[in-house]
This record gives C-alpha cells, sequence and structure tokens, in this order.
C-alpha cells in the first residue's frame, strides 16, 4: 500500500475517470484505483488500523496542516459512478478532522453535487496552485504539459523556499496563463519565471536576439515586450511594449511550432 | 549619503534568487523588475565595498545575503551590472527616453547594509524595462558558496 503524506485523487475534468494522483506534489499518473474507498492514516507500521472509513462513489481530497504529518492512506472506489465533471459538493466527515491536524473533506457527489463548485472546495491559494498545476499537467489540450507542468512545480518550491509564507505562483496569474496555453496549442516551449510578485512570466528567446516576453497579471491582463531585427535597417531593433487581454495577443510566428 | 548618485563607471550587484534563473543558468528579466509595493530595485554598490577585486566584493556580498535574507536557494544567481552601461541602454532604448536613477541607499541595521542602493524609475513598462537591463549583466556568479 503506498504512503502519502498528501494526497489528492481526481476525475480528469469532462472525459475521464479517476486516474491520477497527487502524491507529495508530485504528481503520477496511472496510479491503479482500488474498487473500494479507503482513508486512513497512522504511522508506517500501523496504518490502516488508527483511522480508517469508507468512502462511497466520491472524490475526495486531503488536506493536511500538520508540519510532519502522519502518512495517509487513500484509495478511491466506484470511480466509475463519478459525475463527468469535476463540480461537486463536499461535506466533513468530522470523526476524521480533529486527529493528528489532519482535515479531511470527502465529497459526496450523490447528495448536492450542484451546490459548490471545484474551486469551493479549495481552501487557499496554494491549494488552487497545485490544481491549476496539475490541470495543466493532464490537459490532452497542451502539447507541452510535462515540461510546463514539471518546470512550474520547480518554480512554486523555489518561491516557497525564498519566502515560505507565500502562495509560491500567483494563482490568478497561473490561471491566465493555462489558459493562455489552452489558446495556442502549437507554441514552442517558453522560458517560464516568476516575478517578485510571483506573477508567471514567460519568455521565449530565438537567435538575432530575437525576445517575446509575457507577463500573466492576476487580471487576466497580460504585459507583453518583443524585441527582433529591423529588417530594413539591421543596425536597428523593433521593440514593442504593451498590454492585451490574452485572448487578443498577437504572437510572432517564430514562437509558434 | 543617502541618495547619492553611483557614478556611472561604478558596477552594482543584484540578487536574482531561483525563481528568476529557472534553468539555473540563464537570469531571466523578471529579476530586474519590481514587486508591487516597491519604489526601487534593490542592489548593492560594489566599489563602495572598497575591496581590492571583484571575487573579494562577491563574497562581501555573499556575506550580506547571508544575513540578509532568510533561504539563498542553490541556483540564486549574482549579477553585476555597470551603471553607466545601463543607464545609457534604457536611456537610448526607451521612446521616454526614460532616465534611471541608481541612487544610494545604505541601511542602517536589522541587519545594516551600508552599500545598499536602488534603481528608479523602473516604472511605467517596467516589462520592457527590465528585458533591457537584462541585456546589460555583465557577469553572474552563484549567490551562495
Amino acid at each position: 500500500m503506498p504512503n502519502f503524506s498528501k494526497c489528492r485523487i481526481y476525475d480528469e475534468f469532462e472525459q475521464e475517470k479517476i486516474k491520477s494522483v497527487v502524491f507529495n506534489n508530485m504528481i503520477k499518473e496511472n496510479y491503479p484505483i482500488a474498487p473500494s474507498a479507503t482513508v486512513a492514516w497512522g504511522e508506517t507500521s500501523t496504518l490502516p488500523t488508527i483511522a480508517q472509513e469508507k468512502i462511497k462513489g466520491g472524490v475526495c481530497l486531503i488536506k493536511e496542516n500538520h508540519p510532519e504529518p502522519p502518512l495517509a492512506i487513500v484509495e478511491v472506489g466506484d470511480w466509475c459512478n463519478l459525475p463527468t465533471t469535476s463540480t461537486t459538493a463536499r461535506f466533513k466527515n468530522n470523526a476524521f478532522v480533529d486527529q493528528d491536524g489532519f482535515e479531511i473533506l470527502i465529497i459526496d457527489p450523490q447528495e448536492s453535487r450542484d451546490s459548490l463548485t471545484q474551486e469551493n472546495l479549495l481552501n487557499s491559494k496554494e491549494d488552487q496552485v497545485q490544481e491549476l498545476i496539475f490541470r495543466i499537467k493532464t490537459s490532452r489540450l497542451i502539447p507541452l504539459r510535462e515540461n510546463l507542468a514539471n518546470r512550474l512545480l520547480a518554480l512554486y518550491y523555489d518561491a516557497k523556499e525564498e519566502d515560505p509564507e507565500c502562495v509560491g505562483i500567483e494563482p490568478e496569474s497561473l490561471r491566465s496563463f493555462n489558459d493562455f496555453l489552452l489558446l495556442h496549442n502549437n507554441l514552442k516551449c517558453p522560458i517560464v519565471s516568476l516575478t517578485p510578485d510571483n506573477n508567471i512570466y514567460a519568455s521565449w528567446r530565438h537567435e538575432h536576439n530575437r525576445v517575446f516576453s509575457i507577463h500573466f497579471l492576476p487580471n487576466a491582463d497580460a504585459r507583453f515586450v518583443m524585441f527582433k531585427p529591423n529588417e530594413k535597417h539591421p543596425e536597428r531593433k523593433i521593440r514593442i511594449s504593451g498590454s492585451a487581454t490574452i485572448d487578443t495577443l498577437k504572437l510572432e510566428d517564430w514562437i509558434l511550432e | 549619503m543617502t541618495g547619492d548618485k553611483i557614478p556611472d563607471l561604478h558596477h552594482i550587484s543584484r540578487l536574482c534568487q531561483p525563481k528568476h534563473v529557472p534553468d539555473g543558468q540563464q537570469i531571466e528579466a523578471s529579476a530586474f523588475m519590481l514587486r508591487s509595493d516597491e519604489s526601487g530595485l534593490s542592489v548593492n554598490w560594489l566599489e563602495f565595498l572598497n575591496c581590492s577585486n571583484r571575487d573579494d566584493e562577491i563574497d562581501e556580498i555573499r556575506k550580506l545575503y547571508s544575513l540578509k535574507f532568510n533561504r539563498i536557494g542553490a541556483k540564486a544567481k549574482i549579477a553585476i551590472l555597470n551603471v553607466g552601461e545601463v543607464r545609457e541602454k534604457v536611456k537610448t532604448e526607451t521612446d521616454d527616453n526614460r532616465n534611471l536613477e541608481v541612487l544610494h541607499e545604505p541601511i542602517k541595521d536589522d541587519p545594516p547594509d551600508p552599500s545598499h542602493s536602488e534603481i528608479y524609475n523602473l516604472k511605467p513598462d517596467q516589462e520592457f524595462i527590465a528585458e533591457l537591463i537584462r541585456e546589460t549583466v555583465q557577469e553572474d556568479y552563484p549567490a551562495r558558496h
């Protein structure tokens, strides 16, 4: 049985059943899902004897606040009956809340799936960030998903290392970046860094000092910079900057595949 | 003294955290952008340290950073810039002939940072200015030993 200190199991949006697990913030795909659901935690050697509960037909999310939490094990069952979207309701199973700093949210889509959204589930901006990275990681519409998700995860940890109190990546900026990636499925892989406010800053750099950079602001706007050679005047450069909504950004051909 | 202009021939260093050095090699323009609550870009005036060579200056800067910041990531870098080159580049390549000011702003305590300085006038259009500054980075060093 695998060991988890932080784990989520998701359905994959509108098309697929649960098949992936986020484990210690590392995304693992194709985790085998057991036919019945169990949530438990305790010491390594005693699991699952300390606590155990069945979940029926739902998605579960475990959040732990303990700095060095005991292990948690999650499996999920009845997954063939999951709703086709990830919008579900939730309730707290009080039997689990007070033990070792864990808060466990168990979603019961059969009871009230329309009353809450997925975002309601996310108790903090950090949860939103990890959720968004996971979306990028698993979206078939983003050809660069693997590279970008790994890169974003590394940036998240870089930012947290610099300031453990910060959000890691500004979630609304990351959301804009995700939307941008979904709009353009033929992008070359950008260099992604974070601004001092932890917004996404994506750059494409090419020979002859070509630069195209986009700062994804939290308000869904983007600020862009473009440097490129002036073909009519080789000693000069064309330098342009401005702002736009992400759906109206005019991209340079050389940043596309 | 506070507010003194740093001579164009002198040099400044900028700490570039790992989130600004995504591949561990190349410093990105995001390293030269401001937080929303900042008015100036924090740098250190290298000649003020009165060292005999660049290596000693970098050692001094590393010592300072280790006191000043809780954590310096393994990929963090120190970017070295020439004041005059930065100012000239930005002035000549911006539509508004942007006049960056590089001023000595020493910090007295917690911890003392006597060589602390700031670059002002990065806004508006700081992404554009940051990309220009990035092009003037003369050299870089690991921010920790």
